[in-house]
């Protein structure tokens, strides 16, 4: 540009990098959320999964109404973990099998802009799931899930399991043994983050001093910060041709 | 292939004897420790073996930072050999642990911290294993097992500091309440100088284990190449 | 102050042990010897299809 053309006073910055790089991510979320609309495969078959995972829970362990306090927090996790693996699967493998991958990085996007918008959609499809699973768990257990610690704690918990749990999925889906893959890398590395979950979960659950929740709330927020962070640097190695 | 270079034929015996002389401070230098008897000697390379488990780990991701920053995966075969042995040190580490706690204890799983977080390692360390063996391009599988290694490496603290918060919090019926402690005693200086030598002895052993392996990886990978050529023409 | 008994008897643990720890090395170290034997023989099929 010469200095004809500059308009006076200070340079001008492509219009806010922030901004377009906001959109990008929004533009993968939204992709996400309008293919999920279109087909609802993906948060039925959580929901359907989650929904046996209590019932078998409740007939595997003989539950009276004391047990069933004390063990909610950890059944509730389990179902958690176990119904994100699925959609964390299923929505790295449509994306690899359709050729979807592909496409998006070939948009001129930063690279992680693909990762948080693939964590925000994962984030979202769990959190549906787990908006319809707490007051089901709460009916079908006679316990009183809603509770804003619970439910600080349940969002959380899902924040890390999806950024983990995103980074993890886009290398399994590239493996041979995709399905199992994914829980066999990501149980071991998210266990801090579960037990954390599950600790806190019970602490508001029971009602407990906020003086023994804090240190689970503590380790659930640095297991975030550190892996999103790690993740987020990591990603760009694992789509990388 | 190359014949031994004379450094590792060196080192093979540089080990060699540096185990037997271990083998002498933990049977017979250091004493019998005094409420648990002989099996407290097993003690010095359970804790030796975990050590070379820690240090495999550490090479591991630090091997996956170089391979990922230099886009060059020759460094991973060093990654691919410190994680095999790792896993046959972790698991000499858990073991000898359990056993280790029998007696004492009366019961051969006590969920204490370090043993449980040495569990989870060897299952990530697995992991990696089965990742690696998913992916069929060398480049990517260096990549794949570069990233799992950072995030598997970054993980420990975290499995270990959680775990030990719930112990602390969470009192166990059996075994030792003290998170801290596996089973405690004092250790004598003579005790001392056996247990630390006995970490420079299993370094010993990691680095010329490594050597071999990769003298090894190095070796197959050569077969390969020939077996291809000869498939080709 | 009371006579200590003395330490408990658990050579028999120690023996496991060991056993299992250096039995353990053992069985890796030869995994490699076996697997570079094997490595070898390939070599030297690969070397007569050569000529």
């Amino acid at each position: 540009m010469t200095s004809a053309t500059k308009p006076a006073g200070k340079d001008v910055r492509p219009p806010g990098k922030l901004r377009s790089y906001l959109r990008a991510v929004g533009a993968v979320v939204w992709k996400d959320l309008l293919a999920e609309y279109r087909s609802r495969e993906l948060i039925g078959a959580m929901l359907v999964f989650a929904l046996l995972v209590i019932l078998i829970f409740n007939f595997a362990l003989e539950l009276d109404i004391r047990t069933r306090e004390t063990v909610a927090s950890g059944v509730l996790w389990v179902t958690f973990a176990f119904a994100g693996t699925l959609g964390l699967n299923r929505s790295m493998g449509v994306e690899k099998d359709r050729g979807c991958l592909d496409g998006l990085l070939l948009a001129p996007v930063d690279r992680s802009a693909i990762y948080f918008g693939k964590v925000l959609g994962n984030l979202f499809f769990m959190a549906i799931v787990e908006a319809i699973v707490l007051p089901t768990f709460s009916v079908l257990y006679n316990l009183n899930l809603i509770n804003t610690g619970l439910i600080l704690v349940v969002l959380l918990g899902s924040i890390g399991y999806a950024a983990v749990g995103t980074l993890l999925s886009s290398m399994a889906v590239q493996a041979r043994t995709r399905d199992i893959l994914l829980p066999i890398l990501l149980f071991p590395v998210s266990i801090p983050l579960l037990l954390a979950a599950v600790k806190a979960s019970n602490g508001f659950l029971q009602n407990l001093e906020m003086v023994d929740i804090m240190p689970w709330l503590n380790i659930l927020i640095v297991y975030d910060v550190i892996f999103i962070a790690v993740a987020f640097m990591l990603f760009d190695f694992v789509v990388e041709e | 292939m190359k014949a031994m270079p004379m450094g590792l034929k060196a080192l093979n015996w540089i080990t060699g004897v540096v185990f037997a002389v271990a083998l002498y401070l933990v049977f017979f230098y250091a004493p019998r420790e005094a409420v648990m008897g002989e099996v407290q000697r097993v003690f010095y390379f359970h804790v030796a073996a975990g050590w070379v488990g820690a240090l495999a780990f550490l090479v591991t991701a630090v091997e996956g930072v170089v391979i990922l920053a230099r886009g060059d995966r020759r460094w991973d075969r060093i990654a691919l050999a410190s994680v095999e042995i790792g896993v046959i040190f972790t698991f000499i580490n858990i073991v000898s642990g359990a056993i280790w706690a029998r007696p004492i204890w009366n019961t051969w799983w006590t969920w204490d911290p370090r043993l449980t977080t040495a569990t989870i390692m060897e299952l990530i360390y697995i992991a990696y294993l089965m990742l690696r063996q998913g992916i069929e391009d060398p480049d990517r599988r260096a990549r794949f097992g570069a990233v799992y290694g950072i995030v598997g490496f970054i993980s420990v603290p975290l499995t270990f500091l959680s775990i030990r918060i719930f112990r602390t919090i969470h009192p166990v019926v059996i075994g030792n309440n003290d998170p801290g402690a596996e089973g405690t005693f004092d250790m004598t200086p003579r005790m001392q100088t056996a247990f630390f030598f006995s970490l420079i002895t299993f370094t010993f052993v990691y680095v010329t284990l490594l050597w071999h392996r990769l003298r090894l990886q190095d070796f197959k990978e050569y077969i390969e190449e020939r077996k291809m050529q000869v498939l080709t023409t | 102050m009371f006579l200590q008994q003395g330490p408990a008897d658990t050579v028999s643990f120690m023996i496991m042990g060991f056993t299992m720890i250096l039995g353990t090395m053992a069985v890796y170290i030869i995994s490699l010897i076996v697997r570079m034997q094997s490595l070898r023989k390939d070599q030297a099929v690969l070397d007569e299809i050569d000529d």
